[in-house]
């Protein structure tokens, strides 16, 4: 091992390059995935909201299913297990696309939505149902009565954790590199078996994670300080 | 579906052993022997954790805090990469992937599980402590014998999701070349 750091071999052009295309695939699969998550939880937990037996009992098999599998087996089984049951046309449109970046964003997005819808369901569960009752009365319709009057409240009582599984959501986007997403992880483990610069290239991809991961958290504490409940 | 039934009756033998140089455990022994131990070993350094994060004292407070957002902001990946490379400069001779794992799991769980334990303690309404204190107990009669038996009981649900997530993510080993990477550089 060196015992002297030397960070200029990083600056070569064609590792500049990587490290720049591996941040930019992460934070699309970041933000791609982070939106499939939103808007998928806030579907699942309304869904939960109607109180159907059977609509209630279908989610939280979603739920169970996503949150108690590790997140490297779901991407295994959208990228090398999913493809199979396609019809051998769509599998070679599939594989003439960006396929891996694909099922990654599927991959992590649908796990994430799980943790959101229960942020979310939480939110909503602190809410107390006269709320529901008494729109309803003033004659909202339910969606309206769901999107106007709880989901504001419940968002907003469920924002730590919703922020904290965003940073959770970016951080197992190093998880794509095992299908072969290009992402920061990857191009790290390549110029490190390239430029045996071992030390030298996982200290400036590990800042650049810890720094967005901390963006993130410190953009999430200006949301909550800016939309707080002032009347609580 | 039969065929999967027949994959799993022919190859169940490889979810217990693991490679043949490294010993004979591996697959699902290895991931259970090494969620129960990093587990034994997280839940004390995370009560200490949480102790510092909340302590008075801005010396001990800081280098808890510290320790807790660069666990959260990095990915466990890296994390092990670290781990793997500071614990032999340490302790001045080389570490298994086992072991690397373990102390990976460990500070990981602990950081984790000090944020939920924190909240716990947070939680309690601030008259236990003061109470406490002006019964005449000393600030860590307190904390020992009033706060954390409450705080470890309400945060009970919390700390369970935390214990499944602790078996889920020693799954990451397996994307890990570090272990065999280690052999060439030797």
């Amino acid at each position: 091992m060196n015992s002297k750091l030397d960070f200029s071999v990083l600056l070569d052009p064609v590792y500049r390059h990587w490290i720049f295309d591996g941040i930019v695939t992460m934070l699309q699969l970041t933000a791609f995935a982070w939106l499939l998550a939103m808007v998928l939880g806030t579907l699942l937990a309304l869904i939960r909201m109607t109180q159907n037996r059977w609509a209630e009992r279908a989610v939280s098999v979603y739920v169970e299913y996503h949150r108690n599998v590790p997140m490297l087996v779901q991407i295994f089984i959208w990228y090398f297990g999913v493809p199979t049951l396609l019809s051998p046309a769509v599998q070679h449109w599939i594989n003439a696309q960006r396929s891996e970046f694909l099922f990654a964003f599927i991959a992590v997005g649908m796990c994430m939505a799980a943790y959101m819808s229960e942020d979310l369901r939480s939110g909503i569960r602190s809410i107390p149902k006269s709320q529901l009752e008494a729109s309803r009365a003033l004659g909202l319709s339910y969606l309206q009565a769901f999107r106007l009057i709880i989901l504001p409240q419940a968002v907003r009582i469920a924002l730590p954790t919703l922020i904290s599984h965003t940073v959770l959501l970016f951080k197992n986007t190093s998880l794509a590199m095992a299908i072969g997403v290009a992402e920061l992880t990857y191009a790290t483990r390549e110029i490190e078996s390239q430029s045996f610069r071992t030390i030298e290239i996982y200290i400036v991809a590990t800042s650049i994670y810890l720094a967005i991961s901390l963006l993130i958290m410190a953009a999430g504490a200006g949301l909550q300080h800016r939309y707080r409940i002032k009347a609580r | 579906m039969i065929d999967i039934i027949n994959i799993v009756r022919d190859n169940w033998i490889l979810l217990l052993i693991g490679q043949y140089p490294n010993g004979p455990l591996g697959g699902l022994a290895i991931t259970l022997l090494l969620s129960v131990a990093g587990l034994a070993l997280a839940f004390p350094v995370s009560i200490l954790l949480a102790i510092a994060r909340v302590s008075p004292l801005r010396w001990i407070r800081l280098p808890a805090t510290v320790v807790v957002y660069v666990v959260r902001g990095v990915p466990l990946i890296m994390f092990i990469f670290w781990v793997y490379f500071f614990v032999p400069l340490l302790i001045g001779s080389t570490v298994s992937g086992f072991t690397t794992m373990l102390i990976t799991l460990v500070i990981y769980q602990a950081a984790y599980l000090a944020e939920v334990i924190r909240a716990g303690i947070e939680g309690l309404p601030r008259g236990q402590s003061e109470a406490a204190r002006a019964l005449g107990m000393s600030y860590m009669q307190t904390i020992v014998n009033i706060i954390l038996p409450q705080a470890l009981y309400n945060m009970l649900p919390a700390m369970v999701s935390q214990f499944v997530d602790a078996i889920k993510s020693d799954h990451i080993r397996g994307t890990d070349t570090v272990a065999k990477r280690g052999k060439c550089h030797d």
